[in-house]
């Protein structure tokens, strides 16, 4: 176990330096950074005499009249009850969480195919260290990725006088084992899948399963579309990350912060879960494409 | 004449389209609903397809089962009854089946309700029987003496205007004829103005109608409900499912804000955790209210049957008034403030300009039967980058827990765009490292 912990490590470490050497998550958090800056002036914009009014700005009035027709004006109400930079959080780091994840997945099933993973297996290394050297090196990126936003978000609150607050500092830890639950999965998709192709078609249906299911679930009610989801939610709902999350978030909304915490717990024991299954699936297929 | 054959064929064209936009009324067997929402009764109706009834647990809602004509309304896209054209009550009494298989039956009352002035704005009462009966009596002779009040007022009212347009008619003619009217003048001094009767304060809503109803009060609970007609046959289509909820949290503090600027559109900060942000470029004005917070499908659905909101989310309502509060503010830096309730009035802008000035109230100056435009907490906001931190204190002084609330001036400085800049330090340090990777190799 402390071999192949130690091999982990190593692996982490290397693929955290390989993509430091990419452009892609520079990319990204550049990106995420920009989406920060604009939806957070756009919402200082918005702000007139007697509060908020997302009217004052396109972005904003369109946003808030999408989300708003899907999962109701209480919905937007909460996201931004407390400033911006909840919701500001979701949209900036989602370049970072995809390029991690899709880039993990794909390159999981890419080293499969060429032999390479076959080839670290001959030494000190297994397939299971790899994969968790693979996930500590998006758990690391990520909460990386996490951290330089939230000084960003500082930054932009203090010149602009918005309040980062504590539902953006509960939301954090909650995003952060959110995106580790969901590398989870991309690796036991690369690990089911035969190649990188499939690994990524699985993984981004798996991903749209998921969304969609807790999209109609939060979904304003009475609509078909919510009777759906739930049904298939009440079968599938207990393997999904989202649900896990969303009950994070209706926990500490609903200021029960043992709930809040149990949530938390939940998303960490998925996400081991899903490990473990990982490890049980390579132990039975190996590493082999 | 072919000028004619086309306004008559624009004219058919008209007649059809009107006559396509009447809604086609159908016969349905409704669940006519008086529910309480917990601070109001809000009336509103069950469609036979309407298969679930919302009401709040443990309080009194008045229910009552009609044959009535519904139709599509589509300027407010909503149904609505005619019932001018059939209103038909069904007597009989109702079944609930609760949890655990528990069967109640209701019966048919006479009832009514009606709220009285409290600390914190109403106190709802339903009362039933002889007693709807006496209530309903005392509401119409407390209506019909004041109507008879306001007319012997009037009555006064004209006798005095007439009294000293009179005097003042001979006050002129003996001043223009350069005699003396100082008798006439102490006369007209001495004249009394009546005074105008005082609206009652008994209710705040007067009860209606005594009507038969159901009154139905349940404990939390998923119910099956359905009408039995006297002769212990069920009522087809009578069948529906009864929710009884309950609220999540109570007494949590809510705050009314009325901006300076747009006195008609307030703002609410509900939630707690809620920043109000504002421009400071007027004064604010506050009140604070209780709220309790609901699921938000219920709420709505009791408020009226036809909406529709999200059941995964809970919202906080407006309850009542905080009864002899005080609201405390602290800016960063300075000494806590405590801040009073002062009445205002609101005075339209003279000249062709639109708009309006809010004034601190004066009694003495306004008419006798006028009242405060706002009566509420104002708050200067100061300069951008201004920060206040507010909560409510009770009548004893004590703060009130969940009142915390911050009002932030939001800023934006010129060099705002500056801001954007971090946004490439990601690609800059790109840079660098491809650079000392280039340069490592090279050695």
């Amino acid at each position: 176990m402390r071999d192949r912990m130690h091999a982990a490590r190593v692996v982490a470490r290397t693929q955290v330096v390989e993509s430091m050497l990419s452009p892609g998550l520079y990319v990204a958090l550049s990106a995420g950074f920009i989406i920060g800056w604009l939806l957070c002036t756009e919402f200082a914009r918005a702000v007139d005499s007697g509060g908020f009014d997302p009217r004052l700005s396109g972005f904003w009035a369109f946003a808030t009249r999408a989300v708003s027709g899907a999962f109701g004006p209480v919905f937007v109400e909460k996201l931004l009850t407390e400033g911006p930079f909840l919701a500001i959080l979701a949209a900036s780091f989602a370049p970072v969480f995809l390029v991690l994840a899709i880039g993990s997945v794909y390159r999981f099933g890419l080293e499969k195919n060429a032999g390479a993973i076959e080839l670290i297996v001959y030494g000190p290394a297994d397939g299971t260290a790899y994969f968790i050297g693979s996930f500590i090196k998006d758990a690391v990126l990520s909460a990386g990725a996490l951290g330089l936003l939230t000084l960003y978000f500082l930054l932009l609150a203090a010149v602009q006088n918005l309040a980062v607050g504590p539902m953006f500092v509960a939301a954090l830890p909650a995003g952060l084992l959110l995106a580790l639950a969901i590398f989870a999965f991309g690796i036991l998709c690369s690990a089911a899948a035969g190649n990188g192709a499939a690994a990524l078609a699985l993984f981004l249906g798996i991903g749209a399963l998921f969304t969609a299911m807790t999209a109609g679930s939060l979904s304003v009610g009475d609509s078909p579309v919510r009777a759906a989801a739930e049904t298939v939610s009440a079968v599938l709902q207990w393997v999904s990350p989202l649900f896990y999350a969303s009950l994070c978030a209706r926990a500490y909304g609903g200021g029960n912060a043992l709930e809040y915490a149990a949530g938390l717990a939940m998303l960490a024991a998925l996400t081991a879960a899903v490990l473990m299954g990982c490890h049980l699936i390579i132990r039975r297929k190996g590493v082999r494409a | 004449m072919r000028l004619y054959a086309a306004a008559l064929m624009l004219l058919l064209v008209l007649c059809a389209r009107a006559a396509a936009d009447v809604p086609v009324r159908v016969e349905q067997l409704i669940y006519s609903l008086t529910a309480f929402n917990g601070s109001d009764y809000s009336s509103t109706f069950a469609l036979q397809t309407a298969g679930t009834i919302y009401l709040l647990a443990g309080t009194d809602n008045l229910l009552s089962v009609r044959k009535t004509l519904v139709y599509w309304w589509p300027l407010t896209s909503e149904w609505k009854t005619d019932p001018e054209s059939l209103d038909v009550p069904f007597a009989g009494s109702l079944e609930l089946r609760g949890p655990g298989g528990s069967v109640r039956t209701i019966t048919l009352q006479r009832a009514t309700h009606f709220s009285t002035p409290s600390a914190a704005g109403q106190q709802w009462k339903v009362v039933t029987g002889a007693d709807a009966d006496r209530e309903v009596a005392r509401a119409r002779k407390v209506s019909e003496d004041y109507f008879a009040a306001v007319t012997e007022y009037q009555k006064k009212a004209r006798s005095y205007d007439a009294q000293v347009e009179t005097l003042g008619a001979q006050i002129s003619e003996l001043k223009s004829k350069g005699r003396d009217a100082s008798g006439i003048a102490v006369r007209l001094s001495t004249l009394a103005r009546p005074a105008a009767p005082s609206a009652p304060d008994i209710y705040v809503t007067a009860p209606d109608q005594v009507q038969d109803s159901f009154i139905v009060n349940l404990p939390p609970g998923e119910y099956s409900v359905r009408l039995l007609v006297p002769e212990g046959a069920t009522m087809e289509g009578s069948d529906r499912k009864i929710i009884a909820y309950v609220r999540r949290r109570t007494g949590g503090i809510g705050y009314e804000v009325i901006p300076g600027d747009k006195w008609t559109r307030p703002e609410e900060s509900k939630t707690p955790a809620s920043v109000l942000y504002v421009n400071g470029t007027t004064d604010l004005y506050l009140r604070p209210f209780f709220e309790d917070e609901v699921n938000d499908l219920f709420y709505e659905k009791t408020v009226s049957n036809q909406s529709t909101g999200n059941p995964s989310l809970h919202r906080w309502v407006r309850m009542d008034q905080v009864p002899g509060a005080t609201i405390e503010a602290a800016r960063p830096g300075k000494d806590t403030v405590l801040l009073g309730e002062h009445p205002f009035a609101v005075r339209q802008s003279a000249g062709p300009g639109l708009g309006y000035t809010i004034v601190p109230w004066d009694q003495r100056a306004s008419a006798t039967d006028q009242s405060p435009s706002i009566v509420a907490f104002p708050i200067s906001l100061g300069k951008a980058g201004g920060r206040i931190r507010l909560r409510t204190l009770d009548g004893s002084g004590h703060p009130i827990a969940g009142s915390e609330r911050q009002i932030r001036v939001v800023a934006r400085p010129p060099l705002l765009p500056l801001c954007a800049l971090p946004a490439l330090a990601p690609l800059l340090s790109f840079g660098i490292v491809l650079a000392a990777r280039a340069r490592r190799n090279r050695l």
